[in-house]
């Protein structure tokens, strides 16, 4: 399965949740993050060679990919010649949304309309969101993308776990306690397994 | 709460029906805008307009004053340069 977490805007949960699935699929991680370090912080998360940072002016050998089950594109925060020709050949192109402001929004349906001329089956990720916000911002994406799916992600303090103790949800959750109670109470884990779900029966 | 991402959607629609509505992907036009940014910079720095409005600007307290007289300096280094 090859997906690409994409959006123009950076600080969507691009990264995060890019990360997130890579490590949950064991899968090749390829990011075009080659300069702002980001990248730097999650490096120790994975296996050797399984993080591979795609620079700027480096053509991607499309045919050597296909030796890989799984792989994760976390492409973006900028534009990059590069994004229209992975978005041919994914399976599957995830668009987070950290919903603050008309400024988060606009960029998402930005790229949204743009990616679609390459890609029809995009997933609309509402991430991090304010609960209050996500119910009403879910209707009105719906509204404008019916062809698309949206799953949403509440807001919590325990998303950012990944980049302070290289940490995903599952794992944290794995540890139990009262990390594993809030988590499920939250419905944080449910709703992450319902996208993982949906991801892998993609293929 | 409803009209609020009424008016959220609307305006975005409303700035998206205006063109630039799509991302291009194309590396050439992505050239071509850093090209047009590195340019307007040039502009910017040598273009003497800019350079008398500079000179108007009065200076408010002191720090502002440095900042100004720092700049000017820089835009005549670079006239010069």
């Amino acid at each position: 399965m090859k997906a690409l977490f994409y959006s123009v805007k950076g600080g969507q949960g691009k990264t995060t949740h890019a990360i997130s699935y890579a490590k949950y699929k064991e899968a090749l991680y390829l990011t075009n993050d080659y300069e702002s370090g980001t990248i730097d912080i999650y490096q120790d998360m994975f296996a050797e060679n399984q993080l591979q940072i795609i620079e700027a002016n480096t053509k991607l050998n499309f045919k050597n990919l296909e030796n890989f089950d799984d792989v994760v594109f976390d492409f973006g925060g900028w534009v990059d010649d590069k994004i229209q020709a992975i978005s041919k050949i994914v399976d599957v192109v995830i668009v987070p949304i950290y919903y603050q402001s008309i400024a988060d929004l606009m960029p998402c349906i930005k790229t949204v309309n743009s990616i679609s001329q390459f890609n029809k089956n995009i997933i609309i990720l509402i991430n991090n969101t304010e609960t209050s916000d996500i119910k009403e911002l879910k209707e009105h994406l719906t509204n404008k993308f019916s062809d698309f799916i949206i799953f949403t992600i509440n807001k919590s303090k325990y998303i950012n776990r990944l980049a302070n103790e290289g940490k995903t949800l599952f794992e944290l959750s794995k540890e139990g306690g009262l990390v594993k109670f809030n988590l499920t109470k939250t419905g944080l884990i449910k709703q992450i397994n319902e996208l993982y779900t949906y991801l892998d029966n993609i293929k | 709460m409803e009209k609020k991402f009424k008016q959220a959607f609307n305006k975005v629609d409303e700035k998206l029906s205006k063109g630039n509505g799509q991302i291009d992907f194309d590396k050439s036009s992505i050239n071509k805008k850093k090209e047009k940014r590195k340019n307007r910079m040039q502009t910017y720095l040598t273009d003497s307009e800019h350079l008398k409005f500079a000179e108007t600007m009065k200076p408010l307290e002191k720090p502002a004053e440095r900042i100004r007289e720092l700049l000017l300096a820089d835009i005549e280094k670079r006239l010069k340069g």
